[in-house]
């Protein structure tokens, strides 16, 4: 039931909901120095790194820099049935074409959309032009392995790939969602462009509700599948993996997103130094309080396992 | 450093409060601008771009007070030649010239020398014709008179100088529309009018380049008025007469090395004689009205300069106290100060139906799957094409409104409608026109509190109101708490 009346200012502060203003300058602009930036926003450097670091991420087909080297896409693209095109520096999931298969000499998108060669090669120039870069800069376009999401979620996303979303506070993973596609996402599991996000149990990872636009909500609005208690698998190895994104970045506030391949497991599909909010509307919990209570700890853990440890203590549900 | 910026924030806020107090106390400045009647400030300004040293000689009528402009301060600025008034000819005649003449060398780079004057309107008072004006000769051929005498019981007597024009202009004896203004002139003396050429500029706000037109004035009823130019044309009696002497206006010895360039800027009546234009003018007052003391054109510049500070923190405060997001950041302030010539309504109907036609543009752009940078320029291209189907539409129906369009910033509107383009494509119509109407509140909001004429006196007359908002806006940079539209977002959070 939406009513004109907003809620007021120290109802959110009591319930430590965390807002962008603060979000802003005391999160993110103490903890995650300027120059660490790169890593997380440009994709290709993010993907070098986490192969250095032995996480897994999906594989790299090719790259495309200049606008001369669209000549050659189709024989890039050639020995790949599927693949995934994506801005290198892009933001919030623009810009993001998934192929999943082929028709003659047309590409196929997940939800059947065909595209002749020349609209691909026409979208990676507008990537290159700039068109989904942070700040309208020329960029890149990268084409990569497409995740086979496990089965698990069959029933809970229409047509695209889940994710989950963790926020990891110097180390420490704080709270996480999975984030789930719908039709209006056209398959993209971005809550800005209509996904669902659930909340998780930091401890045991299990589902706990749901948010769509804004609202929560308890079923998936395609499927209709009940969003809550689920058990996302391999979910200390996803807390892993979330928390030596800290070692990898040196991003105090960070956002890791990482999909479940079928036959790969756990892997890393992109890093964000300014991760959104709605992971709290999704967890029906505030961030801002679980930020102040590890601030407030004097000697955080350095080690990964420790860190883990004092995530599921702490924000068990 | 938080502390620190608070403080900061809070020192400057006090500081340019402070100054501008006692600024407007010490010096009797009002802080609202007491418009009693118009007052103008006209500079004639001549640049010189000589590139060597050579022997020049100018040479400016000087102008006059008269019925409706009078004039209450003059002023040149002649740095590198000598000045002097000459006057000729027999005082009170119509061979009396008052002329300024600047003689002497050249320099070697672009300079110029300036003429101003700042005139008040008064009100129109009934005068009489003087001797001089009450003989005035009629030299029209035989066949113009006979012309003319067939008319003379017919004038219209609600609207004499504008059915007489009509005539004038439509009768081949005259060449129609092409009739010499002495030939006009001397119609209406023969219909019994007494008329009289003069010179002057049309009082045009902030412009930076006015015409010297010649017009006729004509003596109705009890006072001297402004004769229409063109056929069932409204006359803007706002025109300075600067002279009413043959003479060229301005004289060059060397007419390719200098132009002359009139500007006008429309002041406030800020007490005047006694505390901002004092004969002497003492070193710390010159401090005081820094801006004022500026040349015509520079003046106009700067009170636009000085709407951007305000407009730009006003839109930081509906950002980051309000929540809401518009298409480029600063692009409101932009699209507001579009607005200070076709006003409010005009302005934001013109501007969405703009936008409206750009958008189905490059809907059509779109499916030709062009480069991104080229279609930009295409999408800017036809854009302009739309301004000038305005324009034309404008003029040709008499919408006044309509030409004003033009002065849309360009450049925004083609990144709007790139914008909202590609957010309707990957967030869907909704979201698209969402987005575009926040731009366009934002932008009436910019200019209802910044693009004003008090505001636009405020700032111009007390710069130091804008440690004020820089005080401000560093204040906001700390401003950790909730936008309004989080208060709504997170409402069903435990």
């Amino acid at each position: 039931m939406f009513s004109i009346f907003p809620r007021s200012p120290s109802s959110l502060r009591k319930a430590g909901i965390l807002g962008l203003n603060k979000r802003n300058e005391s999160w993110v602009m103490a903890h995650n120095p300027r120059r660490a930036y790169p890593l997380a926003d440009d994709k290709l450097l993010t993907k070098k790194m986490a192969i250095e670091a032995g996480i897994t991420v999906p594989e790299l087909y090719g790259s495309i820099s200049a606008t001369g080297e669209l000549r050659h896409l189709d024989k890039l693209l050639g020995p790949h049935r599927d693949f995934v095109i994506k801005p290198v520096h892009g933001s919030g999931g623009s810009g993001i074409i998934v192929i999943s298969g082929r028709d003659g000499d047309n590409y196929l998108g997940i939800d059947g959309t065909p595209y002749e060669s020349g609209a691909l090669r026409s979208h990676i120039s507008n990537i290159l032009s700039g068109l989904y870069s942070l700040g309208g800069q020329p960029d890149s376009a990268m084409i990569e392995y497409r995740v086979r999401f496990s089965r698990i979620f069959e029933h809970l996303a229409y047509k695209g790939v889940p994710d989950i979303r963790t926020i990891v506070f110097r180390g420490v993973p704080i709270m996480s969602m999975l984030r789930l596609p719908t039709r209006k996402s056209h398959g993209k599991a971005n809550l800005h462009q209509g996904a669902v996000g659930v909340g998780v149990d930091m401890a045991t990872g299990r589902t706990v509700g749901g948010v769509s636009s804004n609202a929560r909500i308890s079923e998936h609005p395609d499927t209709g599948a009940p969003l809550t208690g689920h058990m996302i698998p391999d979910w200390d190895m996803i807390l892993e993996i979330s928390s030596r994104c800290f070692n990898l970045t040196e991003l105090g506030y960070l956002g890791v997103d990482i999909v479940l391949d079928e036959g790969l497991g756990p892997m890393v599909l992109e890093i964000n130094a300014r991760p959104g909010l709605n992971i709290q509307i999704a967890n029906n919990c505030g961030i801002g309080k679980r930020l102040d209570a590890i601030i407030a700890i004097p000697e955080p853990p350095r080690e990964t396992g420790d860190r883990i440890a004092l995530a599921k203590q702490m924000f068990a549900v | 450093m938080k502390k620190l910026a608070i403080l900061i924030g809070l020192v400057l806020i006090g500081a340019g409060l402070w100054l501008s107090w006692t600024k407007s106390k010490q010096f009797g400045l009002p802080l609202t601008p007491t418009a009693e009647s118009s007052v103008w400030d006209i500079q004639a300004k001549v640049v010189l771009e000589t590139w060597e040293e050579k022997r020049i000689n100018m040479s400016l009528a000087m102008p006059e007070s008269s019925d409706n402009y009078q004039i209450k301060r003059e002023t040149f600025e002649s740095r590198h030649y000598g000045a002097a008034m000459i006057e000729s000819g027999k005082k009170g005649t119509i061979v009396d010239n008052r002329r300024l003449e600047w003689s002497g060398v050249t320099l070697a780079e672009p300079h110029s020398v300036a003429f101003k004057i700042t005139v008040a309107e008064s009100p129109l008072s009934p005068s009489s014709l003087s001797s001089s004006d009450k003989f005035l000769t009629v030299k029209l051929r035989q066949e113009q008179k006979t012309e003319v005498n067939k008319w003379r019981r017919t004038i219209s007597q609600e609207e004499p100088l504008n059915d007489i024009l009509c005539r004038v202009k439509s009768s081949d004896i005259f060449s129609g529309k092409n009739a010499k203004l002495k030939d006009i002139r001397d119609v209406y003396r023969y219909l019994g009018y007494p008329a009289r050429n003069v010179k002057g500029l049309p009082l045009i706000e902030n412009s930076r380049d006015l015409p010297m037109e010649s017009r006729i004035q004509v003596f109705v009823k009890d006072h001297w008025t402004l004769a229409p130019q063109e056929c069932g044309k409204a006359v803007d009696q706002h025109f300075f007469v600067w002279t009413r002497k043959k003479a060229p206006v301005f004289t060059i010895s060397r007419p390719n090395d200098g132009n002359i360039q009139y500007s006008a800027v429309k002041i406030t009546p800020v007490t005047f004689e006694g505390t901002y234009f004092p004969e002497i003018e003492a070193k710390g007052l010159a401090l005081v009205r820094y801006l004022w003391v500026l040349p015509v054109e520079t003046q106009a510049l700067f009170r636009i300069i000085l709407i951007f500070p305000l407009g730009a923190l006003i839109i930081a405060v509906i950002r980051n106290l309000i929540g809401i997001r518009t298409y480029g950041t600063f692009m409101p302030v932009l699209i507001a100060l579009s607005f200070r010539e076709t006003k409010l309504l005009w302005g934001v109907a013109l501007f969405s139906i703009v936008i409206l036609f750009g958008l189905i543009a490059r809907v059509v752009l779109e499916r030709l799957r062009l480069l991104i940078i080229p279609r930009l320029a295409a999408t800017l291209t036809i854009v302009v094409g739309i301004l000038i189907t305005f324009t034309a539409v404008g003029v040709s129906y008499d919408i006044p409104s309509l030409p004003s369009a033009a002065l849309f910033p360009l450049i925004i509107m083609t990144m709007t409608i790139e914008r909202m383009s590609i957010t309707a494509e990957e967030s869907g119509i909704l979201k698209a026109l969402f987005r575009a109407v926040t731009s366009i509140v934002s932008a009436v909001v910019v200019y209802l509190i910044a693009v004003n004429y008090y505001s636009e006196y405020l700032f111009f007359t007390f710069p130091e109101l804008l440690l004020c908002v820089l005080g401000v806006s560093i204040l906001l940079g700390k401003y950790t708490g909730y936008r309004l539209n989080e208060l709504y977002r997170f409402k069903s959070i435990d």
